[in-house]
């Protein structure tokens, strides 16, 4: 570039302020800049004259596009369940090994349909040992410093972590449940039991969720796997035909009292959630 | 001086270890230097003014709130930066995304003002040229200034920064204390790190913790002091010396509690005093 002093004029004021209006013809507003391109000293004429507001604004724009990746799947997904574009990125920095773990989830969920339809006892005690399991895996992978690498700044921001584990636990089991859903409707026995599934599933979920407020959230998960699993096989004994059995009204009154006591032990505890570890 | 956080008896155990013992403490705006061995309870104690961590005996009041209050800590949140000593990304995200979802859950919710932020801390630490980088592909030290930008954002009155220098090359650490300095003189920050050289350039008051106690509060330049006339030069080793080398020049540089007489005193740094202070708190605890 051409210095400053090399140069034998300089636009004056008027000539400055109407081609930033705009009021120069084509030819004189070609040549004023051209001019503007060698000469410093007419440039910061210009920059006196314009509102550089504007500017920034054209100026974040271009930067946006630049440095704003584009939406991640998991980003498009949450905004088409309604989510604002704030949640859905809260919800896409979720621990990642959650992919996989809902992507098998998915798949051994089929195959245990597909089972339960062909008219495989088995696969009803395969498929009611995963569905309630949905949401605490759902839970597990949402959160703590064991799944989420980011979990120490997080907690020490303003978003409530409830929130940030319940979004992102919800958005988990809205993807799984619809085909779940399809699996409870092929299963022996009464219509209702299509629907019965989802009181274990609470009740999963309520206990992973409260004893979360003790231990790590990947050991609650763990223990009322567990738990459940060993209760469907204790239950279905040598006959895999009896799997159902854990789904008789008689015993659907005790998921909802353990939802019950195991979610007022959350409420009263969730504070907890706001710390590394446990609070002595 | 207004006191902006004020610690008092703070005990953290964790099982049957103490890592901070009775801690006593009170911090003003301005840049304050945490130095201390591992195991001191650096970390630990930052954590709890970062509200993450809560104690198991004693009190905090930060900003004029009480942490232990769920909405009070909250606000402090609110304004609050912290950097972690260990953090991680999620994955596939570029330093931009990053940022801008600590942003996100910093409260900032209209889009094109939190990204004008995100622009604006990323240029603070000289990232603004790979911001479309993924976390994965950046070097360790554009990774610790990327996690350093998501502590600036807003402009936090209260910064708590764990070994913001690690893994920065002469170049990035001199341009971080132009940024930190800046910031330090808008809030209170409290600044753990191991780099003596970073406490002296940029901290008037530095606090050493050791085993969980406070060894030394005060400033910087009376701590460095304390070394006067205990940091020698001569033209042999010294074995026992608390440290000794020999320098470019040739010469041997010494530091001792107790050095001989009639030597070539030589101006003390921070690093000599630390060393000797350390030395004999240790001599201490041994003649008691």
């Amino acid at each position: 570039m051409t210095s400053d002093t090399d140069l034998a004029w300089h636009a004056d004021g008027d000539l400055l302020a109407a081609y930033v209006a705009g009021r120069t013809r084509p030819p004189v507003t070609a040549s004023v800049e051209m001019h503007l391109l060698h000469c410093a000293t007419c440039r910061r004429g210009v920059d006196a004259l314009v509102d550089p507001a504007p500017l920034r604004l054209v100026w974040d724009r271009v930067a946006d596009d630049l440095q704003v990746p584009r939406r991640t799947r998991t980003e498009r997904f949450a905004a088409r369940l309604g989510l604002s574009d704030r949640d859905a990125l809260l919800v896409a920095a979720a621990p990642a090994l959650r992919g996989a773990w809902l992507l098998g989830l998915l798949l051994c969920l089929l195959f245990s349909i597909v089972g339960v339809s062909q008219g495989e006892a088995r696969a009803s005690l395969v498929f009611l040992c995963i569905a309630p399991l949905i949401p605490v895996g759902a839970v597990a992978f949402a959160y703590g410093q064991d799944a989420d690498p980011t979990w120490e700044i997080t907690l020490a921001a303003p978003h409530p972590p409830l929130r940030l584990l319940l979004l992102r636990a919800v958005s988990v089991v809205l993807v799984a449940l619809p085909i779940a859903f399809v699996g409870a409707a092929v299963l022996p026995g009464p219509p209702w039991v299509a629907g019965a599934w989802l009181l274990p599933a609470l009740a999963c979920a309520a206990l992973t969720l409260a004893l979360s407020t003790w231990i790590p959230v990947q050991h609650a998960a763990g223990a009322t796997s567990l738990g459940w699993v060993g209760a469907v096989v204790f239950v279905t004994g040598p006959g895999p035909g009896q799997a159902v059995a854990v789904l008789s009204a008689s015993v659907l009154p005790v998921y909802l009292a353990i939802a019950l006591a195991a979610s007022i032990a959350f409420w009263r505890r969730s504070d907890q959630l706001s710390f590394l570890g446990r609070t002595p | 001086m207004n006191t902006t956080i004020h610690l008092d008896g703070v005990t953290r155990r964790y099982g049957s270890t103490t890592v901070l013992d009775g801690l006593d403490l009170d911090l003003s705006p301005g840049i304050t230097g945490l130095l201390g061995p591992n195991g001191a309870g650096k970390t630990t104690l930052l954590r709890i003014l970062a509200t993450v961590l809560a104690p198991s005996a004693g009190h905090c009041r930060m900003l004029g709130l009480d942490p232990d209050v769920p909405e009070e800590r909250t606000r402090i949140r609110r304004r609050l930066g912290y950097l972690p000593q260990e953090s991680g990304y999620p994955r596939g995200f570029t330093a931009f995304r990053f940022v801008d979802y600590v942003a996100a859950l910093k409260e900032w919710t209209e889009r094109d003002t939190r990204h004008a932020e995100v622009r604006r801390v990323l240029g603070l630490v000289g990232l603004s040229d790979l911001a479309g980088k993924r976390m994965r592909t950046l070097s360790g030290g554009q990774r610790r200034r990327a996690t350093l930008a998501q502590a600036l954002i807003g402009s936090p009155d209260l910064l708590v920064l764990d070994e913001p220098t690690t893994g920065l090359d002469p170049e990035q650490r001199a341009s971080l204390r132009g940024v930190l300095s800046g910031a330090g003189h808008r809030s209170t920050m409290l600044l753990a790190t191991h780099q003596t050289e970073d406490v002296a350039a940029l901290c008037e008051r530095v606090i050493v913790l050791d085993a969980g106690r406070v060894l030394w509060d005060g400033r910087v330049i009376d701590l460095v002091a304390t070394a006067a006339g205990k940091v020698w030069l001569s033209g042999d080793e010294e074995p026992a010396a608390l440290s000794s080398w020999r320098t470019g020049t040739g010469r041997y540089r010494h530091v001792a509690l107790d050095p001989p007489v009639g030597v070539e005193t030589t101006e003390p740094n921070l690093e000599d005093a630390y060393l000797l202070l350390r030395a004999e708190a240790a001599s201490d605890q041994v003649s008691a």
